[in-house]
């Protein structure tokens, strides 16, 4: 039983893995710097001005502004890194989606995972220690406890009643 | 502010007052009850709760999710505190019984005792009564009299 | 004059509550029954007061007595009386006091039905959970008071508000309110922000609970959770509805395609469900195992620490967001409310630690307390992972200076793969025992669910190769539906075999004799379907952007959208709209008329996108206008976008309110169940020596 359920999981994983690689390719077609291909960026970016806002869906006059120069910039031949940096050099760290992973910023990213593998191994601990103290109490299962036997007949059937 | 808003405000304010003095004006002897009571559950209680235990646990064995051992120690466990409840219920029962039995009794020697209570509705009453004062029915000679 | 009685009753409550506050504690502490009485009198007497401040509030909003600051601040005379009734708590100072007034009724109605049952922890909880209301009693009354009226005092640029004349001040009342927000203007109005409060004060009677179980050393017995389990699940099935609704809310007004954007306010909702949630198992724990007794403690505080953090998240602004439409000086007060509380409820915890040694010990490392336990973990590292998320901004901005900002892909990357594995354990836990689960036995009770889950998915992915993690996202949640519908069928074989019932019979008897286990498995059914539209949200979402002419299409997945012009009018509401027609084709096959919206609130400056919708079981064909004037109205701008299961969302909303009412419902004998607890050794010989 054990090992048919083991080679279904690993034969899910193999599959999992092969496509992986497989599913990276496309891009280009007519009128380079289409609407998609502007969004697609904007979308890394967060509107310089707005609260909270991604750039490509912000509305606001200056967001258009903005993506009518990451248009301008895509046709003048820039990469999307190039873009990015321009922005982040032009508007500060804050326009970023993602934040960095470098400098003080990695923090952000390093204290959750930090903290999911102190929970793990504090739960770890925990369940050693749940171990342990039954490993201490060992001690067999009591005799069965003596029930008068007329009232356990009526339990029984009062219990037959509501199941 | 208007006269309007300071009558409906001194409306409210003496409900308030009403409403909280409540419990302090209400005769304290009666209230003064100590106020840990009934600890856990009644036996009626116990014995429905431990019922349903059972049959949760009988449910949970049968789809495996209680090891044998648990089962058979948590079922015997269960089922003694259950027997335990079903005891005192019977106990509680019987002593109602008596109770009642006792009750009767004392009712019968009351009324047999003396023409002091009302018949219909057992106030107190005088030896000279016609009436009583409380349901106003009327004493009969016989009881006005007396033994 | 209305709303001079509304000021007095309010004034009224602050005083009952306090005194009842204080009434409560001193009469549970020195054993003076009059004095909790006098006590649980005020908490009525608070409900009934705030009722007449909320009536006279809600009748100036409808009436439009735009004498009142606030009044004038969320209404305007073009609003429907249905949008001036829903700015009660359109604003701060009116939701603060509808908080105030939601948590009293949920305390009156704890007086009203559990005051028999609890003597004991009773004068507490109530002290507790009175407390709180005081506070934002308090908060409504001096700081955010709502029967405010605005006041021009000679020689002052701007106008006052309070509630009193100061000398020289004149009365000011605008002839029109500023009006409600304009993505406030929405049906969604009724149904969000009511579900949301609810559920967040709802949770004030588990966390008062356990504070009174903390204050009188009875800690160690599960009363306060047996007490609180149907209240604590109520709470957070408004919770629940109300994170569900919000999203749709969104999806329906803020125009970009989506329903959860990781925006701090949706954060702020999210941590205390997560953590709520966790204590919404863990105690099961305890009751089952007397164990995990700390651990629940620290969780209903954090879960509690965290709604007052949301409520002063949303109510302050303190984090830029597209939702803060309230800012204001209440931070401080707020933030020391939330200080002590938290820190006074740990220190409680700290001195009676003592009391609360878990009863209990595990056989194996596999058993049901170790899944629940990881689950635990799971829960508080989301917690933290999206807490941490929130505040960063904040802190970076602090210690370094620069302001970052952190956005969805943060959060997806990190509680991505935390959420898959919550979920895998969703659909293991059910087949694992307490105590001790042999591996040997599990491997036959998982083998279905797991084939199962596998040909599916992978049925599933054969029609569907371009996205691949999809396939795990897939097996992950088909793995949870079939282990959910084997343990039903499990269940409804056993009572058919050894109860030789009918197959309906058994499945109403089932579900009916343990509605809490059954309602709580619909409930997973229910996110697990919610989960579909992340799902969809995470890996097949498709968008494309064009500018088309009059009787051009855009082309998307299969389907067409034809342009078929624009047309200009004056909605209600004092909007502008700007309508698009659009035809919406399936192949060739024409299926709907599509109408993006602009409305522009002309008096706000504000725009609002409405986007058109198509919807089915499969997936939504969502259609916004987003430009058009610089190329003349011939031609528009639309952003296209599809948005698959996305429907499966709100599906699994209705059925997890199905699941909270199977599993809440009060019902004669289910109320006083208690759930056998398999007791350890230890403790059966004391209890056997003892009774």
């Amino acid at each position: 039983m054990r090992r048919i359920l083991l080679g279904s999981l690993s034969l899910l994983l193999m599959l999992v893995l092969s496509t992986y690689s497989s599913a990276i390719a496309q891009e280009g077609g007519e009128g380079f710097p289409t609407d998609n291909d502007v969004n697609a960026i904007a979308k890394q970016l967060y509107c310089p001005v707005c609260p909270n806002t991604p750039l490509d869906v912000c509305e606001t006059k200056a967001c258009q502004d903005w993506r009518a120069q990451i248009r301008d910039q895509l046709e003048e031949g820039w990469t999307e890194d190039e873009i990015i940096d321009y922005f982040v050099v032009e508007y500060g760290e804050r326009v970023l989606a993602e934040p960095r992973r470098a400098g003080f910023t990695s923090l952000v990213w390093i204290l959750p995972l930090i903290a999911a593998a102190v929970g793990a191994g504090a739960a770890w601990q925990v369940l050693r220690l749940w171990r342990r103290r039954n490993d201490r109490e060992g001690a067999s299962p009591p005799d069965q406890i003596p029930v008068d036997a007329k009232a356990l007949e009526r339990i029984e059937r009062e219990l037959d009643e509501i199941r | 502010m208007d006269l309007g808003a300071v009558l409906v405000g001194l409306a409210m304010l003496v409900v308030t007052v009403v409403v909280l003095a409540d419990p302090f004006v209400k005769s304290s002897d009666g209230g003064q009850r100590a106020y840990q009571s009934k600890r856990g559950l009644s036996a009626r209680m116990k014995k429905r709760t431990g019922l349903w235990a059972l049959r949760d646990l009988d449910f949970d064995h049968e789809l495996g999710k209680v090891s044998e051992q648990d089962y058979k120690v948590t079922r015997a466990q269960i089922l003694q505190e259950t027997a335990a409840a079903l005891e005192e219920i019977e106990k509680d029962e019987a002593a109602v019984e008596a109770n009642i039995e006792e009750e009767v009794r004392n009712l019968r020697r009351t009324a047999r005792e003396s023409g002091r209570y009302c018949h219909q509705c057992g106030q107190a009453r005088e030896q000279d009564d016609r009436f009583c004062t409380a349901c106003g029915v009327e004493f009969k000679m016989a009881e006005t009299l007396s033994e | 004059m209305l709303a001079e009685i509304g000021w007095i009753a309010l004034v009224l409550a602050f005083i009952v509550s306090a005194y009842s506050t204080i009434a409560a504690f001193r009469g549970g502490d020195e054993g003076r029954h009059q004095l909790v009485v006098s006590g649980r009198n005020g908490a009525l007497l608070t409900f009934a007061l705030l009722t007449v401040s909320v009536l006279t509030l809600t009748y100036s909003l409808v009436k439009m007595d735009f004498s009142l600051a606030y009044v004038a601040d969320v209404t305007s005379r073009s609003m429907s009386p249905f949008l001036r009734l829903t700015a009660l708590w359109g604003g701060q100072a009116g939701s603060i006091l509808f908080w105030g007034w939601l948590m009293s009724g949920f305390v009156a109605a704890l007086v009203i039905r559990k005051w028999e049952q609890n003597r004991e922890l009773m004068p507490y909880v109530l002290a507790v959970a009175l407390g709180t209301t005081v506070f934002f009693i308090g908060l409504s009354l001096f700081i955010s008071n709502p029967f405010d009226r605005l006041w021009h005092v000679p020689g002052a640029e701007e106008l006052t508000r309070a509630f009193f004349r100061s000398t020289g001040a004149m009365p000011y009342i605008p002839k029109d309110g500023q009006g409600l927000n304009p993505l406030l203007r929405h049906f969604g109005m009724i149904g969000h922000p009511p579900t949301t409060y609810i559920g967040f004060t709802g949770f004030v009677i588990p966390y008062a609970f356990a504070m009174a179980a903390l204050i009188t050393g009875k800690s160690n017995e599960d009363a306060w959770i047996r007490a609180t389990r149907r209240w604590t699940i109520v709470a957070w099935s408004f919770l629940s509805i109300g994170l569900v609704l919000g999203g749709r809310w969104a999806y329906d007004v803020l125009g970009w395609g989506g329903f959860w954007g990781w925006d701090p306010v949706e954060n702020a909702m999210l941590m205390p469900w997560l953590t709520g949630t966790a204590f919404l198992h863990s105690v099961m724990i305890q009751e089952k195992r007397g164990m995990l007794k700390i651990w629940n403690m620290i969780l209903i505080i954090l879960t509690y620490a965290l709604i007052l953090f949301g409520t002063f998240i949303t109510r302050t602004g303190v984090i830029s967001s597209v939702h803060s439409f309230a800012k204001s000086a209440l931070g401080p007060v707020f933030f020391a409310f939330i200080g002590l509380t938290f820190i006074w409820s740990l220190s409680l915890l700290f001195r009676r630690m003592g009391t609360l040694r878990a009863e209990h010990e595990v056989e194996s490392l596999l058993s049901r307390e170790s899944i629940f336990l990881l689950q635990n973990v799971l829960f508080l590292s989301i917690t933290f992972a999206v807490f941490w998320g929130t505040v960063f901004p904040m802190i970076s901005e602090l210690i370094t200076g620069t302001r970052i900002t952190v956005g969805p892909p943060f959060y997806t990357r990190v509680t991505g793969p935390l959420f898959a594995a919550l979920v895998i354990l969703m659909a293991i836990a059910p087949f694992i025992a307490w105590r001790k689960q042999p591996l040997r036995a599990l491997d036959s009770k998982l083998l279905f669910p797991a084939l199962g889950s596998i040909t599916v998915a992978s049925a599933w992915w054969i029609s569907h190769r371009q996205h691949p993690d999809s396939f795990f996202a897939l097996w992950v949640v088909s793995f949870v539906v079939v282990s959910i519908l084997y343990e039903i069928g499990r269940g409804v074989r056993a009572r058919v075999k050894s109860r030789g019932e009918g197959v309906f019979t058994a499945i109403g008897r089932l579900v009916g004799r343990d509605r809490r286990r059954y309602g709580g498995y619909l409930i997973h059914l229910a996110v697990i379907m919610i989960g579909m539209g992340f799902i969809g949200d995470a890996f097949f979402k498709v968008e494309t952007q064009g500018t088309v002419s009059v009787g051009e299409q855009i082309q998307i997945e299969g389907y067409k959208l034809r342009y078929d012009g624009l047309s200009q009018y004056m909605g209600e509401d004092g909007r502008e709209v700007l309508e698009a027609s659009v035809s919406l084709f399936n192949g060739d096959e024409f299926v709907k008329v599509l109408s993006p919206r602009r409305d522009y609130f002309v008096v706000q400056r504000q725009p609002v996108t409405i986007p058109g919708v198509y919807s089915s079981f499969k997936e939504d064909v969502y259609v916004l206008l987003v430009g058009w004037e610089e190329i003349g109205m011939d031609s528009s701008t639309f952003k296209v976008y599809i948005n698959p299961l996305i429907n499966w969302t709100w599906i699994g909303g209705l059925l997890l309110a199905v699941g909270a009412i199977i599993a809440a419902w009060p019902g004669g004998c289910i109320a006083l169940q208690r759930s056998y607890a398999i007791r350890p050794r230890s403790v059966e010989s004391r209890a056997a020596a003892g009774d």
